[in-house]
């Protein structure tokens, strides 16, 4: 076993030498035995998965945000679906009864297309100002013009 | 059941279907050698072992990518010379401890152990081998225990032939002078 150069080696070491070369640590009994199983076992718990459950891990967000997008979709419909004849519509067909605009119940959408329809609404904020009227009480109410002039 | 050839073992190895029976060969055929060397390398048998499946799952993985133009022993017998040196370094670094102290640690679980069967002069042996530097120790270890040539040796630890005769010379000569020291105490 031992090759000649180990062996000029060990012509220093007399002690070394007279130490008789056997392997002193035992090994528990049928542990050979039992080892290639222990090393298979250990390879079989990291083998990848079958494609079928890697094809389902990789679906599994898509599958979520599809779920999310579909709960949306539904959610949506059934806020805009009509509820009910007695209530009135809006221009886009939309019923919003004025409880509903108190309790903050509506969506503010609804509520933009609901008062977009109602053209008397609109109407009833025209100012009944002259221009020389309007002149002398923006004057009069000492407003920065330049500010106002900027911002028209 | 007679050992196969690592060509026959390869060969086997590369169908899908004999790909669990070669590898379950392979394990048999080579494990008592390499657990020999993690053993003397590492002292405790429970580690040896841990060590010794890391090994043989790294040889699973790459067993694939294996040439066939080198020697399978000394393929196998580098990755168990990374993994015992991985170990060790773990074990440093898991106890923020330097070397002195893992060799203490070793020594005294060579003590304690009930799988050590060796005289007073094996144990003292024994401890002086874990007294060598790492590297060092493996080098000892593969000429000494194992008679590996010099050539095997440098394919396992990338090292030159050089560097080994004179790593293993120094490895010699020190673990005379702590036989030495020891005995005239």
């Amino acid at each position: 076993m031992m090759d000649p150069n180990a062996t000029d080696v060990l012509k220093d070491a007399p002690l070394l030498r007279s130490i008789p070369q056997h392997d002193p640590f035992v090994v528990p009994d049928g542990f050979f035995d039992r080892f290639p199983q222990a090393v298979q076992a250990r390879i079989a718990a990291q083998r990848p998965a079958p494609w079928s459950d890697r094809l389902a891990a990789l679906l599994r967000p898509r599958v979520a945000i599809g779920s999310l997008a579909l709960l949306a979709i539904v959610a949506t419909t059934w806020t805009l679906w009509p509820s009910g004849a007695s209530k009135g519509t809006s221009a886009f067909g939309v019923a919003v009864e004025p409880e509903e605009v108190l309790s903050a119940e509506v969506d503010d959408e609804l509520l933009f297309a609901a008062l977009a329809s109602d053209g008397p609404l609109l109407d009833a904020v025209d100012l009944p100002l002259s221009d020389s009227e309007l002149e002398a009480y923006l004057g009069n109410e000492e407003l920065p013009l330049d500010l106002l002039i900027e911002e028209l | 059941m007679s050992d196969l050839t690592d060509t026959e073992l390869l060969t086997l190895f590369r169908k899908e279907d004999t790909r669990h029976y070669a590898f379950n060969l392979l394990v048999r055929q080579y494990q008592r050698r390499l657990y020999a060397f993690v053993r003397r390398m590492v002292t405790d048998h429970d580690e040896a072992q841990d060590v010794l499946q890391n090994t043989f799952v790294k040889v699973w993985t790459g067993l694939d990518s294996f040439r066939a133009d080198a020697q399978l022993y000394s393929w196998l017998y580098r990755i168990a010379y990374n993994e015992c040196l991985n170990h060790l370094r773990k074990m440093k670094r898991g106890l923020f401890v330097n070397n002195d102290t893992v060799i203490e640690q070793l020594t005294t679980t060579l003590d304690k152990s009930e799988h050590f069967s060796g005289d007073e002069i094996q144990k003292k042996l024994q401890q002086a081998v874990m007294r060598l530097p790492d590297k060092q120790r493996a080098v000892f270890t593969m000429k000494y225990f194992d008679g590996m040539k010099y050539e095997d040796m440098s394919g396992v630890t990338g090292t030159s032939i050089g560097a080994l005769k004179s790593s293993y010379h120094i490895a010699v000569k020190k673990i005379e002078g702590w036989l030495t020291t020891d005995q005239t105490k």
